[in-house]
C-alpha cells in the first residue's frame, strides 16, 4: 500500500506522530467538520439547557394543551420588517366541532427579548439566576415547538432531552469498553480454551436480536427505582450485550498486533507481558477504539430512543427525545398535532452527525489511506 | 460439499444448545416470578407457593433446567400466563404478519440497497456517488419508528395512498390487497438497512472493479452491463450476502417497534405486549425463537458462500 504514495506525499508528512497527522486529515475532512460542529453545538446546549429554555420542563399551561408553535412575526400589519414579536396565544371552543381551538389575539404584541427574567434555576448546577436566553415578557407564552397534551412547552423538554439523549452514548462506551477491552484482549493475547470459550459466548451473545433482549432484561429493573436509577439501569443494560461485537474486533486487533515484528522484537529482548500490553498493544488499539466510540454513541441514542418510545425506557419526569415522540405514536395524534414529531429531528440529526464524525475520524486514523 | 454441510450442521446444533441455555438463564436471572405475575397483588404468599408447586418452580434450578430442555426438544415452550394458551401457538398466529413484514422489507433492503451501492460504485466520486452516500448515512441516522411515523403522515394522512395501520390476515381471508397494510411499516423498517446494504455494495464493487479480470472483460469488448452484473456483481456478492444476513438481526429489533407504530399484531408488537404484562413464558419463548431462528439463518448464509465461492467447500 505504503508503495502506492505519492514519494512527496510521505515527505512531507515526516516527522508527524500519528496523532498530528490524523488531525491535519481531519481537519480537511469537510464532513466530519460539520459532524464535529453539530455534536459541539449540542453539547452546549446539553450545558446551559436551562438557560436556553424559557420554561421549566415540568410547568404545564393547563389552558394551552397541544397549543401549535407560537408564530413569530418579523413584520407588522404594515409589511414593515420589525422587531420579532409574538401576539398571545388563545383558544375558544368551537360550537360547531366541539374543539378548542387556537388563536392569536392580536391586542397586542410582545416583543421578544433576549437575556429575559423567568424561572429560577442554577447555571452549570452552581450560579443561582433566573436569566434565560429568550423570552416574551407579561401574559404571552413563546412556545417554538409548541405544547404536549399537559401543555408542556416541547422546545424546553427538548432542549432538557439532551441531558438523557446525549449522555446515554458516553455512559454506554464507558461502560461496555472496559469489559469489550479486558475480555477482547485476554481472548487474543492469550488464545487457547479461553479464546475459544470467550468466542462462542460473545457470539451467542450476538445471535439474540437486541431490542427484545434490551426489553426483556428490562424487566429485571426493580419497579421502585426513581428516574436516575431507571436512567442508569438501561445504560447498564445496553453496554452489557454492547460489548460483545466490540470485544470481538479487539481480539482480532490484539491477535495481529501480538504477531507483528515489534512485538515479537520486544519479547525477545525480554520484555514481560505486562510491557508489552501497556507500550506495544494499547497504543496501536487507541485509534481504533476512538473511531469505535464514536460509532456506539448513534446506536445508543437510537437504542434509548426505540426503548422510551415503546414506554419501557426511562420515565418521567426525566425526558429524553424518545420518550416525547412516544406522545405522537398514533395517526390519529399526528394528523392534529405534527409538532410532536420534532423531537425526531433531533434524534435524526445527532446521530448523523455522531456518524460524520466517526466516518471522518476513521478515515483520519486509517495509516494506510492514499491521501 | 456434503462434510462442509455436516461440519457446519453441527456448529449449528451447538449454537441452538448455548442459545437455549442462555434463554433460561437470563430468565433466572429476572426477578419476579410468573406465579405472582398470574395470580396478581392480593395473593397471599401461601397461595403463590402452592402455583409455584405445580409449575414445578420450587424444585432445584438442575432438575427445572432438565424439564425445560426435555420440552424444547418436544416443541413445547410452556404456556402464556395473559393468554392462557401454549406459548407456540400464539407465536404461530402472530408469525404471518412479521413474516410478510419482513419479507417485504427485505425486498425493499435488496431492491433499494444493491442498485444504488453498484450505482455508486461505477460513478465512483461522482455527484450521484456521493448523493447516495449521503442519502445511505441519513437512512442509517433515522430513527426507524420516526420514519414510519413520517411515512404515516403523508402516504397515509395527507395524500391517502395507503393504510396507515393496522393488517388482516391474508391467508385466512385469501385477500391479498390486504398486503397494503404492509408497504408503510416494510419500507421504514428497510430503508435503515437499505442504508447499510449500499454502503457494502458499493466498497466490495470498488475492489472487484479494480481487479484485471475485469479490465479483461472490458478488453474483449463486452457491454458494460454484462460486465458489471455478470463479472463485477457475482464476485463482489459475498460481502453483501453477509450484511443481508446480518440485517435479519436488525430487521427484529426494528420490527419490534414497526409493528408497534403501524398497530401490526406481529411477533413484534406481542413481545412489547408481554414485557409490559410481565409474560415470563411468552418473552421467554419468543426470545428463543427468534434465537433459534437467527442461528438457522446464519447456517443457511454459510451454505450460500459455499454455494457462491467454491473455495470455501474445502477449508
Amino acid at each position: 500500500m505504503l508503495l502506492l504514495r505519492n514519494p512527496r506525499e510521505i515527505e512531507k508528512e515526516k516527522g508527524i506522530s500519528l496523532w498530528q497527522l490524523a488531525w491535519r486529515r481531519f481537519r480537511r475532512h469537510k464532513v466530519g467538520r460539520v459532524g464535529a460542529v453539530i455534536v459541539g453545538f449540542l453539547f452546549l446546549v446539553l450545558i446551559f439547557a436551562e438557560f436556553i429554555s424559557p420554561y421549566p420542563h415540568t410547568k404545564q399551561f393547563r389552558s394551552l394543551t397541544y397549543a401549535p408553535p407560537t408564530k413569530i412575526h418579523f413584520f407588522d400589519e404594515n409589511g414593515r420588517l420589525t422587531w420579532p414579536f409574538v401576539y398571545k396565544t388563545a383558544r375558544k371552543l368551537n360550537m360547531e366541532t366541539f374543539t378548542w381551538e387556537f388563536y392569536e389575539d392580536k391586542s397586542k404584541k410582545y416583543r421578544i427579548k433576549f437575556f429575559v427574567r423567568g424561572h429560577r434555576y442554577k447555571l452549570l448546577g452552581l450560579i443561582p439566576t433566573d436569566i434565560h436566553l429568550f423570552g416574551v415578557e407579561g401574559d404571552a407564552t413563546i412556545f417554538l415547538f409548541g405544547t404536549d397534551e399537559m401543555g408542556r412547552d416541547l422546545f424546553s423538554r427538548v432542549v432538557m432531552g439532551t441531558r438523557v439523549s446525549l449522555v446515554v452514548g458516553p455512559f454506554v462506551v464507558a461502560i461496555s469498553f472496559p469489559i469489550a477491552l479486558l475480555l477482547g484482549g485476554i481472548s487474543g493475547f492469550y488464545g487457547g480454551a479461553v479464546d475459544m470459550f470467550l468466542q462462542r459466548f460473545s457470539e451467542v451473545i450476538m445471535s439474540f436480536p437486541r431490542l427484545p433482549l434490551w426489553l426483556s432484561l428490562g424487566l429485571a429493573l426493580p419497579k421502585g427505582w426513581s428516574p436516575t436509577m431507571r436512567f442508569f439501569g438501561i445504560v447498564l443494560i445496553m453496554s452489557m450485550i454492547g460489548w460483545a461485537g466490540l470485544a470481538r474486533v479487539i481480539r482480532g486487533q490484539v491477535l495481529s498486533i501480538r504477531s507483528m515484528d515489534f512485538t515479537e522484537a520486544a519479547r525477545a529482548i525480554g520484555a514481560h507481558d505486562l510491557r508489552i500490553i501497556v507500550r506495544h498493544i494499547v497504543p496501536n488499539l487507541t485509534s481504533y477504539l476512538i473511531v469505535a466510540a464514536t460509532l456506539t454513541v448513534p446506536g445508543a441514542i437510537l437504542g434509548e430512543s426505540g426503548l422510551s418510545f415503546l414506554g419501557i425506557g426511562i420515565h418521567e419526569p426525566m425526558v429524553s427525545w424518545g420518550l416525547l415522540l412516544s406522545k405522537a405514536n398514533t395517526a390519529a395524534t399526528i394528523q392534529s398535532y405534527p409538532w410532536l414529531l420534532i423531537p425526531g429531528i433531533f434524534i435524526t440529526v445527532t446521530v448523523l452527525a455522531f456518524n460524520f464524525l466517526g466516518d471522518a475520524l476513521r478515515d483520519a486514523f486509517d495509516p494506510f489511506r492514499v491521501v | 460439499m456434503f462434510s462442509y454441510i455436516v461440519r457446519r450442521a453441527a456448529g449449528m446444533v451447538v449454537s441452538v444448545l448455548l442459545v437455549v441455555t442462555i434463554t433460561f438463564i437470563l430468565m433466572q436471572l429476572i426477578p419476579g416470578d410468573p406465579a405472582s405475575v398470574l395470580l396478581g397483588p392480593n395473593a397471599t404468599p401461601e397461595q403463590i407457593a402452592a402455583l409455584n408447586r405445580t409449575w414445578g418452580f420450587d424444585r432445584p434450578i438442575l432438575v427445572q433446567f432438565y424439564k425445560y430442555f426435555v420440552n424444547f426438544l418436544r416443541g413445547n415452550l410452556g404456556e402464556s400466563i395473559f393468554f392462557r394458551q401454549p406459548v407456540l401457538r400464539i407465536i404461530g398466529q402472530r408469525a404471518e404478519t412479521s413474516v410478510f413484514l419482513g419479507i417485504m422489507a427485505l425486498m425493499v433492503v435488496v431492491g433499494l440497497g444493491i442498485p444504488a451501492g453498484v450505482i455508486a460504485a461505477v460513478r465512483p466520486n461522482s455527484w450521484v456517488d456521493t448523493s447516495l452516500l449521503l442519502l445511505a448515512l441519513a437512512g442509517a441516522s433515522i430513527p426507524s419508528f420516526w420514519l414510519g411515523l413520517m411515512l404515516m403522515v403523508v402516504f397515509a394522512g395527507k395524500l391517502h395512498l395507503l393504510p396507515s395501520s393496522g393488517y388482516t390476515s391474508v391467508i385466512a381471508t385469501g385477500n391479498l390487497a390486504n398486503l397494503k397494510n404492509l408497504i408503510l411499516p416494510a419500507f421504514a423498517l428497510g430503508f435503515v438497512n437499505a442504508a447499510l446494504v449500499a454502503r457494502t455494495a458499493r466498497s466490495s464493487m470498488l475492489d472487484v472493479l479494480r481487479a484485471d479480470y475485469i479490465t479483461t472483460a472490458q478488453a474483449k469488448g463486452l457491454r458494460d452491463s454484462v460486465v458489471i452484473l455478470k463479472h463485477a456483481l457475482r464476485n463482489a456478492a459475498i460481502p453483501i450476502t453477509t450484511v443481508i444476513s446480518f440485517t435479519f438481526a436488525s430487521l427484529v429489533s426494528g420490527a419490534v417497534v414497526t409493528e408497534n407504530v403501524f398497530a401490526l399484531p406481529g411477533v413484534g408488537s406481542l413481545i412489547v405486549q408481554s414485557v409490559l404484562k410481565r409474560d415470563y413464558p411468552t418473552i421467554q419463548g419468543i426470545m428463543l425463537v427468534v434465537a433459534v431462528l437467527y442461528v438457522v439463518i446464519n447456517f443457511v448464509t454459510d451454505l450460500t458462500y459455499a454455494f457462491l465461492d467454491p473455495r470455501i467447500r474445502y477449508r
